[in-house]
């Protein structure tokens, strides 16, 4: 099911970029920027096992390793964005780039190296994480923060550079920690049926503990913006706290933290199994309306079926993938 | 290397003679003596540094315009963060279930008011008229006096007296049922009635320890977040000018990160020495410098994240002056102070990586040292080198401390180990119940 809406989204998207190239090219960037979490925060989360042990990594682990083996989707996933570069990025755009005071970073030239550099790396450490022993634990703790560190530089270009003169240096953090709750979520929802009594409890006290970092982060990147009160930072919220993007706004105050949050502080909620997998669920919809959020303001764009058919396309190939590779030796071997 | 958390196999009752028997019975070495003379002397400097302060006013102090914040804001920011490290010890493992902070989150939390103490008095002082300190509050009162509400400064200060009074709460409660254990075993009737008293009737009984337990918890759960808060609310302080360098949205979790590698460099240096004067290799052993070594490589690593993001905003970011500010802070005359804290906070602790030296203690003493002088060098930089390059050229200038800025330094420092010295003869130094549980735990 999962891989045929993967395909129906990926094939109405393609009709979209004939029809709107624009609105398909950002809606498109919107469903990769979710979902580029997915396998890199589930990669994230199998090197912070092996460092720390614990029960919910044994829970979660099958789950994880079948969310990081999808991570080369993303080779033909970043095609549509490299096509699109002009049409997404002002510093992409011959005409616009050399007044940008940020061009001696933000160019055509070095963001594909730089991209190319952080692929290598990414795949390598995923190999690492599917193909090593899990008592291997040297590569796994100098590979996080070199994970840390490339993902924060990844994220700025795709979706911090839309807007060039927006600079927020807890951004890379912010989006770190949103793309580790993300994985965590769509863990969350299998192994909350499969794992033992008492690791349900645990992983919901890491959803928990995750929530509140997401929701601390963006919340201080926020308060800062707000009392500071400068026009190239606070343009960035203005765009996002106008028309409809209000509501999404609000919307992530209230199921992205408060609600979440109220349900996972009670201990009886913690290890109910439906209402663990329902709220994860619900935190992955919401990483979904982030990412359009957080990426079409910047096209002028509102969520249509082109967007819509972006996000069913992009994480439907991805869960379509990771259900697969799940069933595999390379996800089995050692779970 | 022994992964365990206790060595051999102490009985319940061994651990209550051990720890009452430091305070109560044994004889305090020559050792405390010569500290608590030293650190009496030092805090003997500070309060005629105070004392001078109140008489001639903070014209005493190097400050002045541009940079208008000094020692007292740099001094406060580095003992709020050590303080804070020794929470996180305290709290955060007690929640998380970490089995080796039973032997030494009294210690840190010890530290950690100790700490609080010295943090808490800078703010007081650098109000030039400490005895309004009561106008930051919003009371009722006459003079359409009311405080800015939109001010991170006034939430900094509500920050600090909810957390110094939530430290206080949480580290004396955590000391019931010990003061308990103390009246018990005491001998005269002199420290029987004191004990007794401290320990506000605590029998031992189910019901006392149901109620306790349930407490303690939630005390700690609410103690976590409020650390984070008091250090982000710090953050804030900064973040919220418009001053170059300090606009920056990570600011928050970078003083965390901070308030982490000094408060875990603190109390490894507190207990290294406590370890050998009261004999504690039982309790305290090796586990215990190899978990916390590594959690000053993970702190440091956080640090170096957050100076790599400092250096890319700025470069990346639109404001001219921010850059040319950061020039001169890597470059100018202050760049002495910039390549210490690299040096001490991101480079040093990576020799942490070998678990041959996190077992070495006089490598682990000199990297915690090093983390130490490296954070109080990166609040001088944050403060000092912000402020001396300011986005008018016209009004730049330069920073340099006078005697009586290092006079209340040191005197803090004096406070800060005077408390330390005369509290750990007072008080168990490790938590005799928790203690008591673990070893219990570790037969069944």
């Amino acid at each position: 099911m999962a891989w045929a809406l993967g395909v129906v989204g990926v094939a109405v998207s393609g009709l979209g970029a004939f029809l709107h190239a624009r609105a398909f090219y950002f809606g498109w960037l919107a469903a990769l920027s979710v979902w580029i979490g997915w396998p890199l925060g589930s990669l994230s989360l199998l090197l912070i096992h092996r460092l720390t042990g614990g029960r919910w990594g044994d829970a979660l682990r099958p789950y994880l390793r079948a969310g990081t083996a999808t991570l080369p989707l993303l080779l033909p996933a970043i095609l549509p964005v490299l096509i699109g570069l002009p049409v997404l990025y002002a510093w992409a755009r011959p005409e616009q780039a050399p007044h940008l005071a940020n061009s001696f970073y933000l160019n055509v030239p070095f963001f594909l190296g730089r991209g190319a550099a952080y692929l290598i790396l990414w795949l390598g450490l995923a190999a690492f994480a599917l193909f090593t022993s899990p008592a291997n634990t040297r590569v796994a703790a100098i590979g996080l923060p070199l994970l840390a560190l490339t993902f924060t530089f990844a994220i700025i270009d795709l979706t911090m550079s839309l807007d060039p003169a927006f600079n927020s240096s807890v951004y890379g953090m912010l989006q770190g920690a949103g793309a580790v709750l993300f994985a965590l979520s769509l863990a969350v929802v299998p192994a909350a049926w499969t794992a033992k009594r008492d690791a349900v409890a645990d992983l919901g006290k890491l959803l928990l503990a995750l929530v509140v970092l997401w929701a601390y982060l963006d919340f201080m990147q926020f308060l800062i913006v707000w009392e500071s009160n400068l026009s190239h930072d606070a343009g960035w919220y203005q765009a996002r706290m106008s028309g409809g993007w209000a509501w999404a706004f609000t919307a992530q105050a209230a199921f992205h933290f408060a609600l979440p949050f109220g349900l996972l502080i009670v201990p009886g909620i913690q290890r109910n199994r439906a209402a663990m997998a329902a709220i994860a669920v619900l935190l992955a919809f919401m990483a979904a309306l982030r990412g359009w959020w957080t990426v079409l303001p910047a096209g002028q764009r509102p969520v249509g079926w082109i967007e819509l058919a972006c996000m069913c396309g992009m994480l439907g190939c991805g869960a379509g993938l990771a259900a697969s590779l799940g069933r595999t030796q390379l996800v089995q071997r050692h779970v | 290397m022994s992964d365990d958390v206790v060595l051999g196999h102490p009985t319940p009752a061994a651990v209550t003679d051990r720890i009452c028997g430091i305070v109560l019975h044994e004889r305090v070495g020559l050792w405390w003596w010569i500290a608590l003379a030293a650190s009496s002397a030092l805090l003997g400097l500070g309060v005629v540094s105070v004392g001078w302060l109140f008489w001639k006013g903070v014209g005493v102090w190097g400050i002045d315009w541009p940079v208008v914040w000094g020692f007292a804001i740099i001094n406060y920011v580095w003992w709020i963060a050590i303080a804070s490290g020794g929470t996180f010890i305290s709290a955060l493992f007690f929640l998380v279930r970490v089995d080796w902070r039973t032997s030494i989150n009294r210690i840190a939390e010890t530290m950690m008011l100790c700490a609080a103490a010295s943090a808490g008095i800078y703010p007081i002082l650098h109000l030039g008229r400490p005895w309004f300190f009561y106008w930051l509050f919003p009371y009722p009162n006459t003079m359409t006096l009311w405080p800015q509400f939109r001010s991170p400064l006034l939430w900094d200060f509500m920050a600090l007296l909810t957390y110094v009074v939530a430290s206080v709460l949480f580290w004396y409660f955590g000391l019931l049922p010990d003061l308990a254990a103390m009246r018990d075993r005491a001998r005269g009737r002199g420290a029987q009635m004191f004990y007794g008293v401290l320990a506000f009737g605590f029998r031992g009984t189910g019901g006392q320890w149901r109620h306790y337990k349930a407490a303690y918890g939630i005390m700690a759960a609410l103690m976590a977040p409020l650390v984070v808060s008091v250090h982000s609310v710090v953050g804030l302080d900064f973040a919220g000018g418009e001053t170059t360098g300090w606009h920056s949205t990570q600011f928050p979790p970078f003083f965390v990160f901070g308030a982490l590698l000094s408060g875990f460099a603190t109390v490894i240096l507190l207990v290294i020495p406590m370890r050998h004067y009261f004999s504690l290799q039982t309790y305290i052993t090796e586990r215990h410098f190899d978990a916390l070594g590594k959690l000053m490589v993970v702190s440091s690593l956080c640090m170096a994240y957050a100076y790599i993001m400092d250096v890319f905003t700025t470069f990346y970011g639109p404001d001219p002056a921010d850059k040319t500010m950061f020039v001169a802070r890597m470059f100018g005359r202050y760049a002495f102070v910039y390549w210490s804290t690299i040096l001490f906070n991101v480079l040093l602790p990576q020799l942490l990586w070998v678990r041959r030296l996190r077992l070495n203690q006089p490598v682990l003493i000199l990297v915690c040292l090093g983390a130490i002088v490296g954070m109080w060098f990166e609040r001088v930089e944050i403060v000092v080198t912000s402020l001396h390059r300011t986005t008018l050229p016209s009004a730049w200038g330069d920073y340099w401390p006078t005697f009586w800025d290092w006079a209340l330094m040191a005197g803090t420092i004096g406070l800060f180990l005077t408390m330390f010295l005369l509290l750990i003869r007072i008080v168990p130094t490790m938590s005799i119940a928790e203690m008591r549980e673990l070893v219990r735990k570790r037969e069944a």
